[in-house]
């Protein structure tokens, strides 16, 4: 149980740890769907896929993460992956426009199969990368503001969203402190001769109640103190609160979502019109204008 | 079982920004059925030494054997017996309360001794033993753990773990956060169980309490052990060095002695000692 | 956990009797053995009145003013700006709109800060609707107040028990309270982190002599610096008094086995020597001095 590095906000100085949050979850959203948007050639997708990966990867290093923390996160995807591209290998394909790759006992293997499993690579790699960029440059507590922000609209018709974004940075704070709960505990279990890694189903199974009852117990125990504590010192979640950090919009700011914006408006327009234009321009691929 | 730390360092986190060397070259041997204190401030190393003890941590260099267990950095010279090692050091953590998890007090208890390969009967009478020797009567038996105020929840843990009959007990800071009366109890189980043959290693900053009850004073800081020696023997110790706290009959002491009375520090242990020494001192003059 | 409920606690303040003066300030409140299972239960039952309490109508009295708190609803109207009144079965939520000035009670280490140090500081001034730029002056200030400014900026897993406390302290001070409350702040720090929060409220009290502290604390050496001494034990109210006044009653307190400070258990195991010593000792200095002339 070490450290909880994935995901984890690294305080560096970057533009992109300076800017607004709700600016940061806009971009983050609308990219992730222009990077989900199905193209009508494998050249296209290419293109596409090429052009997202050059602006994403830049805005990484802005952010300047870890290597080490992305391979870390990316690691989990290898083996997806290649479950996917076997599944693809051993469907039958109506559509193969790329041609036969290689051929196992007369069973052809398209290179279509490659490219879907990398497509698939490709945006799940895209979509990982965004969320570690957001969540490496922007505090925990921000993202809540953020978040808390965006869900006004919904008070309207009658949604606490103070109340959920309480929820949730409180929840944020004790990660933390729950990690070390469970770490505490699985220590004097262990202690009393618990097994966590080893033996049968059934003891393991004793094994984890064993972790997660007390953990459970002291859980409880604890948001009974905090509820005590933020009563006392006044907390109301029907009254009006005021906001110590206030978020300010900026013209860097605007300058994200726009680019977002219009990175997302590309992609989806050559989508939706099921372009294919440009690479005539090129002279590259087999099909024209 | 004489314990024997050989050469051992503990490394938190190696190869990473959060490196932290805890332990640094320790070489200690324990006798079997002492009383020891282990103090230092927080930070020196008291519990990585300790969780070496059961090996929930292996060294980053070097070894620990325990009796006949070795608890070695390097894997293939490593005992492979776990479950005896830790059913021979029992350890009880600082507030034992957050352990418990069973339905009632007894099943609680007789968790650990079924843990090591006890039947149901037998381990539930271990249990029913520790607990009377905790001072918890039949009426606790079938009561669930949650009900109970925090010192009794403390006293099923540390039965949880006496039920167990380890040759050697390791509590770290037991009496934190109970009232006087429920330390002094406390620290009186120990030293019953002490006198049945018992190690005990006790981890604590209560420079009171280490005067009282231990035989033996090792003192850790920055990751070495500093200073070992009989409790009486620190007198003469500049503690703050340790950033200890010096026990309220010495300080005192030293300033009657900074006035120019002379005491017989010899066996200054408790409130009363300190009296008679003074007293003694009198009849000198 | 719903023991409380069940009529255990019978807190015999008399009508008369106040348990709290103005301006005195640090009165401590030992604890003896109880009857009821959870101990610190009882002691909040007394004097926090936001807990469930279902026992008869608990007084609490605060500069003068009676509080009454009890499971009648019409009661509870009473405007208490100085206290939250908050009872279940059968009561309600104190209708007031004025912004709380609470007791403040602060509870056992760890469980109580919120976020990071700026947002535990704030959250007492958002609750009370302080303006936002009014905001980081009063944060950095209570944060000198406690020693905690180079803090500001961390994570709550990252400090000592007694820093963690500090900030606690910082944030309830913030709120300007005329009462605080300790239960047991201190019990669960090592001895240093014990002597920071001790120091602290030394400090507190004399830039603010207004200052009220309430210490609910089972560590005698703590008491031995209180302005007044209240021993509870089994609900009843046993001693009340200077600590050289309570802590001369050995023999009760050895009874409910709760310690003496070490100054006070020295001087009667002198005079069990046969070392008299005069009234006028009052502390470890002047005993040195008698016992070296």
């Amino acid at each position: 149980m070490s450290s909880f590095t994935m995901g984890r906000y690294i305080p560096y100085n970057t533009f992109l740890h300076r800017m607004d949050p709700r600016a940061k979850i806009f971009a983050l959203i609308v990219m992730m769907v222009a990077v989900f948007m199905p193209f009508v050639s494998w050249e296209m997708v290419a293109v596409m896929s090429g052009i997202a990966l050059v602006i994403i990867n830049a805005l990484l290093l802005c952010s300047r993460m870890s290597l080490h923390q992305l391979f870390t996160s990316l690691k989990s995807l290898w083996i997806m992956v290649i479950f996917l591209l076997i599944i693809y290998i051993v469907t039958p394909r109506n559509n193969t426009s790329l041609g036969v790759a290689f051929s196992i006992y007369n069973y052809p293997i398209y290179w279509d199969s490659f490219a879907e499993a990398g497509r698939i690579l490709m945006r799940l790699m895209l979509m990982i990368e965004l969320s570690l960029i957001l969540t490496a440059t922007t505090k925990p507590l921000d993202l809540t503001y953020a978040l808390e922000w965006y869900m006004i609209p919904l008070k309207w018709i009658g949604f606490p969203s103070h109340v959920v974004a309480m929820t949730i940075t409180l929840a944020l704070r004790f990660i933390p402190t729950i990690l070390e709960d469970v770490n505490r505990i699985m220590k004097a279990q262990a202690s009393r001769g618990v097994d966590f890694e080893h033996g049968k189903l059934g003891a393991k199974f004793r094994a984890i109640i064993s972790l997660i009852v007390p953990l459970f117990v002291s859980s409880f125990i604890r948001s009974d103190d905090l509820a005590n504590a933020m009563e006392c010192r006044g907390y109301d979640p029907q009254l009006k609160r005021t906001r110590y950090r206030k978020l300010h919009f900026s013209w860097m700011d605007l300058f994200l979502v726009l680019l977002a914006a219009g990175f997302a408006t590309l992609f989806i327009y050559v989508s939706v019109t099921h372009f294919d234009g440009f690479l005539t321009w090129f002279n590259i691929g087999t099909h024209a204008a | 079982m004489p314990i024997d730390f050989s050469n051992v360092s503990y490394v938190y986190n190696p190869k990473s920004p959060f490196q932290y060397e805890a332990l640094k070259d320790i070489n200690l041997h324990l006798d079997e059925g002492g009383f020891i204190a282990l103090v230092g401030r927080t930070g020196s190393g008291k519990s990585t030494l300790i969780s070496h003890l059961n090996a929930l941590l292996n060294p980053t260099s070097g070894q620990v054997v325990i009796d006949d267990f070795v608890n070695a950095s390097e894997k293939k010279k490593r005992s492979r017996d776990l479950k005896k090692l830790r059913q021979n050091v029992g350890l009880v953590f600082q507030f034992p309360e957050y352990q418990l998890f069973e339905e009632t007090v007894e099943k609680d208890v007789a968790f650990g001794p079924k843990n090591f390969g006890m039947k149901n009967e037998e381990a539930l009478e271990k249990a029913h033993e520790a607990l009377k020797t905790v001072g918890l009567d039949e009426s606790f038996f079938e009561r669930s753990p949650f009900e109970l105020s925090g010192g009794e929840k403390r006293k099923v843990a540390i039965a949880g773990i006496l039920a167990i009959q380890p040759k050697i007990l390791i509590v770290d800071e037991p009496t934190a956060g109970l009232d006087p009366k429920a330390a002094e109890e406390t620290m009186g189980l120990f030293e019953k169980i002490h006198k049945q043959g018992t190690t005990i290693i006790l981890v604590t900053h209560d420079m009171n309490l280490v005067l009282h009850y231990a035989e033996e004073v090792i003192v850790m800081e920055n990751g070495k052990v500093a200073l070992r020696c009989r409790p009486d023997e620190l007198f003469g110790k500049d503690l703050s060095e340790y950033s200890l706290e010096v026990p309220n009959v010495y300080r005192f002491a030293k300033d009657l002695q900074g006035f120019g009375m002379s005491l017989e520090t010899k066996n200054l242990r408790s409130v009363d000692d300190l009296a008679k020494a003074i007293k003694g001192s009198y009849h000198h003059e | 956990m719903n023991i409380i409920e069940v009529n255990k606690l019978n807190y015999s303040y008399d009508g008369k009797k106040s348990g709290l003066k103005r301006n005195v300030s640090f009165p401590v409140v030992p604890e003896g053995s109880y009857v009821a299972p959870h101990r610190s239960q009882m002691v909040r039952g007394k004097v926090d009145p936001w807990r469930k309490v279902s026992s008869p109508a608990l007084m609490v009295v605060f500069e003068g003013k009676r509080l009454k708190l009890s499971s009648e609803p019409e009661l509870n109207q009473q405007k208490n700006p100085f206290i939250q009144s908050v009872s279940r079965n059968g009561s309600s939520f104190s209708q007031n709109k004025t912004p709380r000035q609470p007791v403040c009670r602060f509870s056992t280490v760890g469980a109580m800060i919120i976020a990071f140090r700026w947002k535990n500081r704030a959250f007492g001034l958002e609750n009370r609707q302080v303006k936002s730029e009014e905001m980081e002056g009063i944060i950095n200030h209570y944060a000198q107040e406690v020693g905690m400014e180079k803090f500001l900026d961390s994570a709550p897993e990252n400090l000592s028990g007694g820093q963690k406390q500090r900030v606690a302290i910082a944030g309830v001070l913030a709120m300007k309270p005329e009462l605080v409350i300790y239960d047991e702040a201190t019990s669960m720090l090592d001895p240093l982190g014990k002597r920071d929060i001790l120091d602290l409220t030394f400090k507190l009290r004399k830039e603010n002599p207004k200052l009220t502290v309430l210490s609910i604390t089972h560590d005698v050496e703590e008491a031995a610096h209180a302005d007044e001494v209240l021993v509870l034990n089994e609900g009843q109210l046993l001693l009340q008094g200077t600590p050289k006044e309570v802590f001369s009653h050995e023999k009760e307190l050895t009874d409910i086995r709760l310690g003496c400070p070490f100054f006070i258990a020295l001087v009667n195991a002198l005079k069990r020597e046969g070392i008299a010593v005069p009234d006028n000792v009052s502390n470890e200095k002047e005993l040195e001095e008698f016992l070296c002339r």
